[in-house]
């Protein structure tokens, strides 16, 4: 279903011409929100945010990726600002799409600390 | 403008170069960091708009290996076509056009040619004369019998 859902979205914004690097579907419950790579989201979710800072400040470059920028932390914020004792752990992801190729995008070791 | 590091991170950005030859090189970021002398080429920006102007077809060819690289091989043909046309579209203008060879790893250097013209290629001179736009003329060794994952950005 999930997986449906993020292939449909970057179906969209590749027939659109956008050229996100990446797009992601978050779960949790009865929470479902999609996003894409981008700016860190703002405001940001207090658990979130923790978490995030002790992988690095946001925005550094950790473990060869941008703390705070990746499209699970930016969908998985828009239900976390709503309820920040969901635990992050607990939170589902779609396998990232980049649209240009509609290929699969491996989660980053930042992502894998942060919810898993 | 240059390229911020957020705006590396969240686009997909096509970029591109000349060679001594004349060879035009287009490059899928996939998310990828960019080279420096790219990151600050303001030109960059206006490449995929003007490339609107040129209507040349060139035949083109696929590298038959980007299937192992990018593990398609259980794939069927039309996710695998997905994967190939914006790459083929850029070979047709007569570009050699390459991708990012593993995603989700913002510092990764290793490219791979997806594909390349076959008669000819978009030379240069004619692509300034058709677009008015200057690319970076970048000295590079990039071979294009090279149908493995290679580190691209140490080479330019």
């Amino acid at each position: 279903m999930l997986e449906r859902i993020a292939y449909r979205y970057a179906m969209r914004l590749r027939n659109l011409g956008h050229d996100h690097a990446a797009v992601v579907i978050s779960k949790y419950k009865y929470y479902v929100a999609k996003d894409t790579s981008g700016q860190p989201p703002d405001p940001i979710a207090i658990n979130l945010e923790k978490k995030l800072l002790t992988i690095g400040d946001i925005g550094e470059r950790v473990n060869g990726n941008l703390v705070g920028y990746c499209a699970e932390v930016r969908s998985s914020n828009k239900f976390l600002i709503l309820d920040n004792t969901i635990p992050l752990n607990r939170i589902i992801f779609s396998q990232a799409i980049r649209p240009r190729t509609m290929q699969e995008v491996p989660m980053c070791n930042n992502c894998r600390i942060t919810f898993r | 403008m240059a390229y911020s590091e957020e705006e590396q991170h969240r686009r997909d950005i096509d970029w591109f170069f000349t060679d001594q030859s004349g060879r035009i090189f287009h490059i899928a970021s996939g998310g990828g960091i960019l080279p420096k002398r790219i990151q600050e080429d303001d030109n960059n920006r206006l490449i995929s708009g003007v490339l609107r102007l040129i209507s040349a077809e060139f035949k083109t060819e696929i590298n038959q290996n980007v299937i192992n690289i990018i593990g398609y091989q259980d794939q069927s043909p039309e996710r695998r076509d997905l994967y190939f046309e914006s790459f083929i579209n850029f070979a047709k203008l007569g570009l050699f056009s390459f991708d990012n060879s593993i995603l989700g790893n913002f510092e990764n250097q290793k490219y791979h040619l997806v594909a390349k013209p076959t008669n000819g290629f978009l030379n240069y001179n004619d692509f300034v004369q058709l677009t008015r736009v200057e690319l970076p003329i970048i000295k590079t060794d990039i071979r294009i019998d090279n149908f493995n994952s290679f580190d691209l950005i140490s080479l330019i």
